[in-house]
């Protein structure tokens, strides 16, 4: 019992003990030279090994360090071959560096294990801490963005906590893997649904992403498995590519201190520019005179009982002495502050190495009362027990609080009403109640911004832990057995509270909403892995079991009616009016196996085959059988290579198959489920499915070429990739004669092809000034070969029309809709292409008009350093995509008002709109102002706008202290985020998809989402 | 031998991974092939095809008012709703999501009763009687939905026309393309249906939120009245008159048909409550300061006008077009004030209603044998009889029975189909006649595969 307590104890002396005591201390000078031009080298960090310690070289290459005699100092410059030299008791060493090679010896995390670089024979991407840490993002994704080829992370909208579409090479939705957890990634809360203003759901709203829950700051390296060589060890879930996540972990030597905080501010970056009253009055007015000129001449449009009094008589409330002329988009944004404070331990010794972190995230939103605050607490402990025996434990632990906005990204929301509000509103009224927006003009509204912001009030907190603990047996020094269970454990609450203010709640007295949600994963996975080495063969066997089971449960209840002294939980309510309650769950049992070959380092094999049985298929067709095999050819390694200009030269091959499973639970039986009449219980059919469902699968063939040119000094790669996607699991429209209007089923084939490349430079190297360039681009063609029913209509909302169109021989996320022609400048009409020739103008005249996602997108990114100080600016573009604007049907109505009758007008102007056709004969943008008959389409070519941009994605600028009174290191910087946006679109942001990030299919679409925030943070960085 | 025992390890693993590691259970549902096996099972499943009646799409709320959308009692608000504005212009287009959804619930509901129907004879400690009454109950709804969807979407006015609708009487693949039945086979399809329904009902019941004798005879009754088989839907008609215990109310308690629940005068009438809701307040009402924009059917100044003159007639009392109660963005049109309650939101369909087994019969019989059954009314309603030198033909007769049947049944759902049915398509609503029916959707043609017709017009 004392035994226990006692080495309970050192465990936890362990943890908390920095390392030892110093002995006596030498001092240690000499000079850095350039091995070829034997130059003498300045700025070359000199450090000792195992401390963070350290100095740089002067002007002149030289350095002066004090360390033991027992050290080891490590020579360090950009683009040079690193160089590590023992002491050994001398007080002079001087150093030669030669090129680099350094890129190729770096080790890259895989599935299951680590490889050298080297060695790789698939299409893999790897990014480190060192670019992307302190950017003020609070998703990994977003730290990621336009880093790598091949991955295009779109923001779907400025909402704090937001999820992030990431896409693969086509592919949305890649598989979240940290520290060998496979994550759940969803959104799962469910406030994110855009509601109408009966309280049902018309659609997607903004998600909030799970992926958020991971401290970007916490994250060492972030591998992207990008082709079927690499993925496939994922198998039944590498469809759509894997984004593996390692977080950091302890290292053997003094244990670094690290505090981090930066804190800024966040503004709107782009904001919609409106009418003010006179503008608006102008505009409408001149709508009312156009339509009576045309009443006047020819009445036939205006219907048999249209009484033209309307047109002249004076509007209610449509006063200019009594306007208040608010700028609405000013009175719902604000300039936000953002913050964040971090504090890191990380060290050990030679049998135990522990990373500790705590981190506290605090973001406003730019839409007033909105913010996104978390709290991360990581604990990552590996302890050698034995020589043999190594055991570990990693425990994240996430707190989250979400203010939300209501109907965040759609109509009804704060955005959307602010975007269509009259200037003539003011939004208080004088004695401070808020101002009644029924007793103004712009029908278009659902309720006063301001008043849905601060009176609707949402919350999503969020608890989340994953850990796992690890044993790892080595029989011989070449057979290794790993065992490792693990859990991730999510629980999520949402409350919402509707005051009686609100009109979605006036007529019932405040409404309240609150929901659970709770995801228990457990995973336990055994791998075994064996190596050897004969002669000039190299030899990797990777053999593996993994189970994974997840339950979740969700339960909600409202109640309405609410007293009015700020009692908002449910057991306040008069009324119970619904509750509901759920569970579903799945289970995963895999075998997995991975062979690598190696033949002197020239030629490379890998061959890896997954074997997934999934619980969310029937008994004869559970199991999914992913083989890949790639091989890789190093010419420089050949003789008759002539290295003078590519020094490296790798060519890559691989081919095999993924799958996919991430539909719902249970969708291969068809079910019924509870569905009661007149106070009694009973059932009826919830679904219809496909007892055949089965595994998507996607082959992929990838062809890499890796070069350096130099010994480094120019590196990169170069690939090019097919993928098939078949049997898509897709909710397939069927026969409605069914009762159900679709079927998840596999039917389907889309293929993706491109190429992608990307080149590090380092531009110049080695003296005082340094410039490093990294820039990738990739090309990704996206086309659907066949479906089992061609033309289907897609809507982004359930109320809207057909937005998208899946067709065989087109891309996914295909926008349908009216083909704009143009202004007639004889009449100012908006014309349209009548397609099917019947003289009429209406949806059936629907064709393909653009696409939503992009064909070439990339990033440049420019590092300077000058001795302490360093500047990198980084750069994201994004072409050959359009983003339908159906808010323009609000926001460019032209003076249109017969949807909220016309004794009221419909919804304030965009400011451009004052460019509009006037009189016969003038060419302009925008049409006719018409008050009684819509002088625009809204599925139509018209807002459909051109979604390429260039985005100023990030600048940090930074000065580092090398040494500054007990800090070793201390570095200042200022940070910009979204600094500057080049595009013509005319919503806040091109990057934009209204209905949620979990979908391709209906992407692309903005309806009054959040807009983006420019920010601009001071950080430091201090190191003990 | 290290090797070894890793290997021993490894397959104790795989030992605990049994088979029933994969095997998870959905603890919400019950998979279609075990929901019925007993006779609790049974009763459950008849609720719940009670309970799809229900959906939203269908005698939730759209079923009835999109009728009324389409025809001359209403006009629509909503925001730019594109679907929404063609049914209030009466443009419907194929590809119009709210026709999509009104034509899938309403086979939702007959997809129910297949599984229950296909299920019931194997039912174990079902009674033979009670078995019996499930399946007439089950088939009644069954027929009544095949109805509805032939009163929508084929040409329910001409028996010998081909565009009929897709009959749907077993279980159903999901690979299973639809064909259209003529307009004759469908009736002939309903008609039987109802007829078997008859014969097993039992005949004691008169619960009105459940399908009983007088609501399969009141079906019969408005079959035969659209089919112009007038014999028979006198007939029915009768038999719900002679045999039920339902009366009209008084003028003054007209009101109370829509305010209290299961008033005498209804023959079929679907409870909900505030758990289960329907949305005929939403999207009539929705609550008192509503703008246009926010509603989805306003009662039109046409059907004011209408009201203007009819004096005396009480129903104008449940339609309110006062500017000081309404908003500015709704005048000159109205609100129906049929289904109030903004709190509860549990107002009923009121799918059969006695007022119109009289107005059927009226209409059956013609104008001398028929004018009592409308006079009836008419008293009933605050207003005078007419002479018989007030409807001296038969043209006038039929006018004065459907003006009748708007002023009784406006925001109930007749209106559209009276107007198709009597051919008044083009003269009431001036549009083109094709459009008494809708379109099928977009999405069941391109299912298809060419084997669904389209109808003429669209």
């Amino acid at each position: 019992m004392a035994r226990k307590q006692y080495s309970v104890l050192v465990w936890l002396l362990l943890l908390i003990l920095p390392a030892g005591i110093r002995a006596q201390e030498l001092s240690i000078s000499g000079t850095v030279r350039d091995a070829g031009s034997k130059e003498t080298l300045p700025g070359v960090t000199v450090t000792i090994k195992g401390s963070s310690r350290g100095t740089t070289t002067d002007t002149d290459g030289r350095y002066t360090i004090k360390a033991q005699g027992s050290d080891v100092l490590v020579f360090q410059v950009v683009g040079l071959e690193k160089q590590e030299l023992p002491v050994e008791n001398r007080t002079r060493i001087d150093v030669l560096l030669g090129e680099s090679t350094s890129l190729l010896s770096d080790v890259v995390v895989v599935g299951y294990g680590v490889q050298k670089k080297s060695q790789i024979t698939g299409a893999i991407a790897s990014i480190s801490n060192k670019d992307f840490k302190d950017q003020p993002v609070s998703n990994l994704a977003g730290s990621i963005q336009g880093r790598v080829s091949g991955l295009n992370v779109t923001t779907p909208s400025g909402t704090p906590g937001a999820g992030l579409l990431v896409n693969v090479r086509g592919n949305l939705n890649p598989l979240y893997v940290v520290d060998g957890i496979p994550m759940l990634s969803e959104s799962n809360s469910s406030l994110s649904t855009a509601f109408n203003l009966q309280g049902e759901s018309v659609g997607s709203g903004q998600t909030l992403s799970s992926v958020s829950d991971i401290n970007p700051n916490d994250i060492e390296s972030i591998e992207i498995l990008k082709d079927a060589s690499a993925a496939a060890i994922y198998g039944a879930r590498a469809a759509n590519g894997v984004i593996l996540i390692t977080t950091k972990r302890g290292k053997e030597g003094k244990t670094e201190v690290n505090f981090n905080a930066y804190t800024g501010i966040q503004q709107a970056a782009r904001k919609i520019k409106f009418m003010d009253s006179g503008q608006f009055l102008d505009l409408i007015e001149e709508a009312r005179r156009n339509d009576l000129a045309i009443y006047n001449s020819d009445n036939s449009a205006f219907g048999e009982d249209f009484d033209p009094s309307v047109l002249t008589e004076p509007l209610d409330n449509f006063n200019l002495d009594e306007s208040a002329n608010t700028v609405w988009l000013d009175e719902v944004t604000r300039t936000a502050p953002i913050s964040n404070y971090e504090l890191s331990m990380r060290g050990g010794d030679a049998r135990t190495r522990f990373f500790t972190a705590m981190s506290y995230f605090d973001q406003t939103g730019v839409v007033i009362e909105n913010y996104y605050k978390r709290l991360n607490l990581r604990v990552n402990l590996d302890h050698q027990v034995t020589e043999k025996f190594t055991a570990g434990l990693n425990l994240s632990n996430t707190y989250s609080r979400n203010r939300r906005s209501f109907n965040d990204d759609t109509y009804t929301g704060v955005i959307t009403n602010a975007i269509g509000a009259s200037p003539f509103m003011p939004v208080y009224e004088s004695d401070g109640v808020y101002s009644a927006f029924e007793n103004y003009q712009a029908s278009w509204l659902s309720d006063n911004p301001v008043k849905s912001a601060k009176e609707i009030r949402a919350f999503t907190n969020n608890y989340r832990v994953l850990a796992t603990a690890y044993g790892e047996y080595a029989f011989r020094p070449n057979l290794r057995f790993r065992s490792s269970f693990s859990t991730d454990a999510a629980f999520l609450f949402d409350n919402q509270f509707k005051s009686a203010l609100t009109a979605d709640a006036v007529a019932v007295g405040g409404e309240a909403y609150e929901a659970g949600f709770r995801a228990i994963t457990w995973l336990n996975e055994n791998t075994l892995t064996y190596t050897k080495t004969s002669g000039k063969s190299n030899l990797t066997i990777l053999g593996g079991i993994t189970e994974q089971r997840t339950q979740l449960e969700r339960n909600s209840i409202t109640g309405q009616g609410f007293p009015p002294s700020g009692l908002e939980k449910i057991s306040s309510a008069a009324n119970i009016v619904g509750a509901t309650s759920s569970g579903t769950s799945f289970s995963l049992l895999s075998f997995l196996s991975r062979v690598n070959y190696a033949y002197n380092d020239r030629y490379l094999f890998t061959a890896t085959m997954r074997a997934d049985g999934s619980s969310r298929f029937s008994k004869d067709n559970r199991f999914g059988y992913f083989p890949s095999a790639s091989a890789a050819w190093r010419i420089s390694g050949e003789e008759f290579f002539n290295r003078n200009f590519f020094t490296d030269l790798k060519m890559r091959v691989s081919y095999g198959i993924t799958g996919d499973q991430e539909i719902g639970d249970f969708e291969n039986v068809s079910f019924y489920s509870a569905a009661n009449y007149d106070n009694q219980a009973g059932i009826a059919i919830r679904n219809i499915a496909d007892p055949g469902l089965s595994w998507q699968s996607n082959r992929m063939l990838n062809v890499g070429l890796d070069y350096e040119i130099k010994g480094g000094r120019f590196n990169g790669s170069l690939e090019f990739f097919q993928s098939s996607k078949t049997r898509l699991l897709s909710r397939d429209a069927i026969p409605g004669t069914t009762g159900f209007a679709t079927v998840t089923r596999n039917s389907g084939e889309v293929q993706n092809t491109g190429v992608e490349g990307n080149l590090t430079a380092y531009l110049r190297r080695g003296g005082d000034f340094n410039w490093t360039m990294n820039v990738n681009g990739t090309y990704v063609r996206n086309e659907i070969k066949s479906l089992s029913s061609d033309e289907i209509y897609l809507n982004a909302f359930s109320d809207l029309e057909a937005s998208h169109i899946l067709k065989v021989g087109e891309p996914i996320g295909s926008f349908v809709g009216l083909k704009y022609t143009g202004i007639d400048p004889q009449t100012g009409d908006a014309t349209y292409e009548d397609t099917n020739g019947d003289g009429i103008v209406d949806y059936d005249d629907a064709q393909i008009i653009g696409r939503a996602l992009p064909t070439f997108f990339g990033g440049l990114t420019n590092k300077f350093s000058y001795k302490n100080w360093d500047l990198s600016i980084f750069t994201r573009f994004n072409a050959g995509n359009q983003v339908y604007n159906l808010m323009r049907a609000t926001s460019d109505n032209l003076g249109y008002s017969n949807e909220g009758g016309l004794s009221s007008v419909y919804a304030n102007n965009r400011a451009d709109l004052v460019n509009r056709w006037r009189k016969p004969g003038d060419v302009a943008e925008y049409g006719r102002a018409s008050f009684v008959n819509p002088n625009f389409f809204i599925n139509s070519s018209q807002f459909l706008e051109n979604g390429s941009f260039i985005r100023i994605q990030n600048v940090n600028l930074s000065y580092t202290f090398p040494e500054i009174g007990k800090f070793s290191n201390m570095t200042v910087y200022l940070e910009g985020q979204n600094l500057w946006l080049f595009s013509q679109y005319k919503g806040f942001d091109p990057e934009v998809s209204s209905n949620g990030a979990s979908t391709d299919r209906t992407a692309g679409i903005d309806y009054g989402a959040y807009p983006q925030a420019r920010t601009i943070t001071f950080g430091i960085n201090l190191k003990l | 031998m290290k090797i070894k025992s890793t290997i021993a390890l490894f397959t104790v693993i795989l030992g605990l991974s049994s088979c029933n590691f994969l095997d998870q259970v959905s603890p919400n549902d019950i998979s279609t092939s075990d929901a019925i096996k007993t006779a609790a099972d049974a009763e459950a499943a008849l609720l719940g095809v009670y309970n799809t009646l229900q959906q939203g799409a269908y005698y939730g709320g759209q079923f009835p008012l999109m009728g009324e959308g389409l025809s001359d009692n209403a006009t629509t608000g909503g925001y730019s709703y594109l679907s929404l504005d063609q049914i209030g212009n009466k443009q419907v287009t194929p590809a119009n999501a709210l026709v999509q959804d009104l034509y899938i619930s309403m086979y939702r509901t007959i997809v129910n009763c297949n599984h229950l129907l296909q299920a019931l004879p194997e039912v174990t400690g079902l009674e033979d009687q009670r078995r019996q009454e499930i399946d007439a109950q089950t088939r009644a709804i069954r027929a009544m939905a095949h109805f509805d969807i032939l009163r929508y979407f084929g040409e329910h006015w001409d028996t010998g026309s081909a565009y009929g609708i897709p009959v749907i009487a077993e279980v159903q693949g999901i690979s299973d393309i639809p064909v259209r039945a003529t307009v004759g086979e469908t009736y002939t399809f309903i008609v039987d249906e109802l007829k078997t329904a008859l014969a097993g009902i039992n005949p004691d019941d008169d619960r009105v939120q459940y399908v009983n004798i007088h609501t399969i005879n009141g079906l019969l009754a408005r079959v035969y009245l659209y089919k112009k088989d007038y014999a028979n839907a006198v007939l029915h008609a009768n038999s719900v008159i002679s045999n039920s215990p339902y009366s009209l109310l008084d003028a003054t308690l007209y009101g109370d048909i829509f305010s209290t629940r299961r008033s005498s005068e209804s023959v079929f009438e679907l409870a909900f409550n505030k758990q289960n809701r329907s949305d005929f307040n939403g999207l009539t009402y929705s609550r008192d300061d509503a703008l246009r924009t926010e509603l989805f059917y306003l009662a039109s100044a046409d059907l004011n006008n209408f009201f203007q003159s009819r004096p005396g007639d009480v129903r104008a009392a449940l339609l309110d077009y006062d500017v000081s109660r309404n908003d500015v963005t709704i005048v000159p049109d109205g609100r129906t004030q049929k289904y109030r309650g903004e709190e509860s939101r549990d107002n009923p369909a009121y799918i059969l209603r006695l007022a119109e087994i009289y107005l059927i019969r009226a209409e059956a019989l013609g104008r001398t044998e028929g004018l009592d059954d409308l006079n009836l009314i008419r008293t009933s309603r605050g207003l005078q009889s007419l002479a018989a030198g007030d409807v001296p033909t038969d043209a006038s007769f039929l006018d004065a029975v459907l003006d009748e049947r708007r002023a009784e049944f406006n925001f109930e759902g007749h209106r559209y189909f009276d107007l198709a049915r009597t051919g008044r398509i083009g003269s009431v609503l001036n549009v083109e006649e094709f459009r008494g029916i809708l379109p099928i959707p977009s999405n069941e043609i391109a299912t298809g595969q060419g084997r669904m017709a389209q109808n003429p017009g669209y």
